[in-house]
């Protein structure tokens, strides 16, 4: 287990790696000298002296790899820099914006499960039934909604022709009702279809087979012999589908102008504020590499018995 | 009562679909009854109707019109990304399923990164950077969407490999390259198809998506996804407006999907 | 002598109609051993699953089933659960397999019989370990408290009998109990099973594809191949004047590998 966590752990530190020289490399490629840009801003950058000091002040006068490793210790001291539009830092801009997204995602997550675990685990152990036939005909049509347009008509039903609530802005209880009712709606047909994937797979694992021969009641073998192998897959699936959950929350607060960090980001790059980019990605990035590593930890620590007998049934 | 999805039937109207898409894709302007970019103040945010079939938007554009030029905006592409993208991922999931060793650690790593990050943040870092625009959405989900098929691909030669008649092939002499051509492609090819036509819709929907959050197609553009943000703003006055791009959107998408779920059933892909 | 268990042309099909067994009819006395022999494939464990209600999805029973009597295809499915363990209980092959690899064995007993009596979890535990030291395992206490994996392939199938046998059903179905486990573990087993069923008077469905267990346990035996049974009658004639061509290769075979042995 611990070596486990480890080795991943360098795996997990490997990708971050990577994805600051991914950063780095895109702000090098990016259409102009960041520091005309910012001096133009100033109406400075014709005075040679000036740029000049200013390459030496940000280390731009480097060469690439010092300017990357300069950049990577600042970074690791936790300087992700100020906006460029409002002088704040990034960071605290970034906190003052977490509570409706992280909201936003959390709502979301408990409506999706609420709708798919019964649906999911009820079609998997009535595989073929009707209702598992017309569950599987919806998600085909499911997995095809777009997103954006179902948040467009939902907002088209319950804001204009029956407006029943909000479609703009955030503050109350009721105007989480419509992006969260899109999201899960969304979500929900992929996770039905992948707990009752887990379910079929994992009902005809040959315990739980002998445990129905020996007539085990039904309150005992769902919940304590067949969820309970289950469990890594499904929290496997929760944490793996945490940046669907983000992306959607980032479409969904561009659509009803919700003061979250998605609507933030696109903003700036309307904008074109570099350090808030980069911070906000490399944070997001950061939180999802973290989820993921955690994830897989799961793996182990909810039980690697059940993981191991599942491996020899199906060879 | 039998309630199949990928009956033959549903199969066949999503194949016409399909064709009838590309046709109207490539032949565009003999199917639009007007000139999808041309402006007519007096006929602004008309509602669907016998002249114009979708209504027109705020600069009396015809919808309908719009809708059939976006086409070549919204599908074309896809198409592009995935035959750029599937070819490049072949070579190197092959290459790191076959050989191993350390380049395939350092690729697992980076195809990591690329897979665990949402596509729409890494769209938003590159057009953080580079600017706005389709090119640079292209370049993001392909991005992401080769690290997805290098990693697919390296788990199918893995299992490939060990089967016996490679094991003979390579036991009898034949190298690297030649095994991989004759023995393993051949092989993989009905999986990685499948998986291909199964994420056009999923591409569909996420390169329309981009353009909706205003970070790739550019107005005027009639690409689906620009259109549904015009409509998006116009909810209240002119509904149709985000109702039709979005309409359009969906049904190519559910196409695909449908062919796609047949494939995977015939292929016992999961 | 009663009857307890009878099949009337027993069939099972698969969804193109393909027979999987072909109409086999069979039955078996009360304190008796009945043995099911035949290769792997030849239709026994289906034979043995439609017994207990639990085919496969996909899969049709044809013929006729009874139990003490009673035609099974009449059982609701709560009838059908309460026979299941407690009447008509069953010994498969893979022990490890068929017990749960993240739930410890004496739970996983508790259940089984909270399952089926009206017990609380103290007095299941209780009765529990009591039967574990019955099938001979040391120190059943430390047993009860392990998992699958911790224990050996015969404690496993020590574990598996207890389960089958502590509801004392009036039938027991030992699905090539013995196949996958080592020789000196399999005498050890077999005679384990033979006492306990013995003493409480149980019938008992032996499938095995072994000759010597069969001779040794049953007193009657049918053989079946390609979900036909070809041949049946008291287990002493069968294997001692063999009619049907295939009966006689086995008992060649069987008597071939027995010559091996006594050579060495």
């Amino acid at each position: 287990m611990l070596r486990y966590a480890i080795s991943r752990f360098w795996m997990l530190l490997l990708s971050m790696l990577l994805f600051t020289l991914f950063v780095f490399a895109l702000m090098h490629m990016a259409p102009g000298d960041p520091v005309r840009l910012l001096l133009n801003d100033f109406g400075a950058a014709r005075d040679q002296s000036v740029v000049a000091a200013y390459e030496q002040q940000w280390g731009l006068d480097q060469s690439l790899p010092a300017q990357y490793l300069l950049w990577l210790t600042g970074l690791l001291q936790g300087k992700l820099g100020t906006s460029y539009l409002t002088g704040l830092s990034v960071t605290g801009e970034i906190a003052s914006r977490l509570a409706p997204t992280l909201t936003l995602i959390a709502s979301s997550y408990a409506v999706t499960l609420l709708i798919s675990i019964p649906l999911g685990i009820g079609t998997g152990l009535r595989e073929h039934s009707r209702l598992d036939r017309v569950t599987y005909a919806l998600s085909v049509l499911g997995l095809s909604i777009p997103l954006y347009w179902l948040a467009i008509i939902l907002m088209l039903l319950f804001g204009v022709l029956w407006p029943l609530l909000p479609i703009i802005g955030s503050g109350s209880v009721r105007h989480y009702v419509l992006p969260v009712l899109a999201i899960s709606i969304v979500q929900s047909f992929y996770f039905i279809r992948m707990l009752r994937s887990f379910t079929v797979e994992y009902k005809q694992a040959p315990y739980i087979e002998a445990a129905q021969a020996r007539g085990l009641k039904s309150i005992v073998l769902y919940p304590s012999y067949l969820f309970r192998s289950m469990l890594v897959p499904f929290i496997t699936l929760v944490g793996s589908s945490f940046p669907a959950f983000f992306g959607a929350a980032i479409v969904m607060e561009n659509i009803f102008s919700f003061p979250g960090i998605g609507k933030y980001m696109l903003d700036m790059i309307n904008r074109r504020d570099f350090p808030v980019i980069q911070g906000c990605s490399l944070i997001v990035a950061a939180a999802i590499f973290l989820l993921n590593y955690l994830t897989d930890l799961c793996y182990y620590a909810v039980d690697p018995r059940i993981q191991l007998e599942k491996q020899r049934w199906e060879n | 009562m039998k309630l199949r999805f990928a009956t033959n039937t549903t199969v066949m109207a999503a194949l016409l679909f399909i064709a009838a898409l590309i046709v109207c894709g490539l032949l565009g302007s003999w199917f639009q009854p007007f000139d999808p970019y041309e402006t007519d103040y007096s006929a602004k945010l008309r509602p669907p109707g016998a002249a114009h079939w979708f209504g027109t938007d705020y600069l009396g554009r015809d919808l309908f019109s719009r809708v059939l030029a976006g086409i070549v905006h919204s599908v074309f592409p896809v198409f592009i990304i995935l035959a750029v993208v599937s070819v490049i991922s072949v070579v190197t999931g092959m290459i790191s399923g076959y050989y191993g060793s350390r380049l395939d650690m350092l690729l697992m790593s980076a195809t990591d990164m690329f897979t665990a990050l949402p596509n729409l943040l890494l769209t938003i870092v590159i057009i953080g950077f580079l600017g706005v625009g389709m090119e640079n959405v292209y370049l993001a989900i392909s991005l992401s969407w080769w690290a997805k098929y290098v990693r697919l691909i390296r788990g199918l030669v893995h299992d490939v490999k060990k089967e016996p008649f490679v094991l003979a092939a390579r036991v009898s002499g034949s190298y690297g390259l030649s095994t991989m051509m004759r023995h393993i492609l051949p092989n993989i090819m009905p999986q990685v198809l499948t998986m291909i036509i199964l994420d056009v819709s999923r591409i569909i929907l996420t390169l329309s998506g981009m353009s909706f959050l205003g970070i790739g197609a550019q107005p005027p553009s009639p690409e689906w996804g620009a259109m549904l943000l015009d409509g998006k703003n116009y909810i209240q006055l002119a509904p149709w407006l985000g109702f039709f791009p979005g309409l359009m959107i969906f049904l190519t998408a559910c196409a695909f999907q449908i062919c796609g779920e047949k494939l995977r059933s015939r292929y016992k892909l999961k | 002598m009663t009857v307890i268990s009878e099949a009337h042309q027993l069939s099972v099909a698969d969804r193109s109609g393909r027979l999987l067994v072909a109409g086999s009819s069979f039955s078996l006395r009360a304190g008796k051993t009945l043995a099911l022999i035949g290769e792997s494939g030849s239709g026994k464990t289906l034979t043995v699953k439609a017994m207990l209600g639990i085919l496969p999805y996909g899969l049709a029973m044809g013929g006729e089933l009874l139990f003490r009597g009673r035609n099974t295809a009449m059982l609701s499915k709560q009838e059908w659960r309460q026979v299941r363990g407690r009447q008509i209980s069953i010994i498969f092959q893979h022990p490890e397999q068929a017990l749960h690899p993240a739930i410890p064995v004496g739970r996983q007993l508790g259940d089984l019989l909270r399952s089926h009596l009206p017990l609380t979890r103290l007095e299941a535990e209780r009765r529990a370990q009591a039967m574990l030291g019955k099938v001979e395992l040391k120190a059943p206490a430390l047993v009860m408290k392990q998992y699958p994996s911790e224990l050996s392939g015969g404690m496993n199938q020590r574990v598996m009998i207890a389960m089958a046998l502590i509801l004392e059903p009036q039938l027991l179905i030992a699905d090539e109990a013995t196949s996958a486990l080592d020789m000196i573990t399999q005498a050890q087993i077999v005679d384990l099973l033979r006492e306990l069923t013995r003493e409480a008077g149980m019938s008992m469905l032996l499938v095995t594809h072994d000759l010597l267990v069969a001779g040794y346990l049953a007193d009657e035996a049918a053989v079946m191949q390609q979900g036909l049974i070809i041949e049946q009658g008291p287990a002493s004639q069968i294997l001692g004047s063999p009619q049907h061509a295939y009966t006689q290769q086995l008992v060649e075979a069987a008597k071939r590998s027995h010559l091996a042995v006594r050579s060495m």
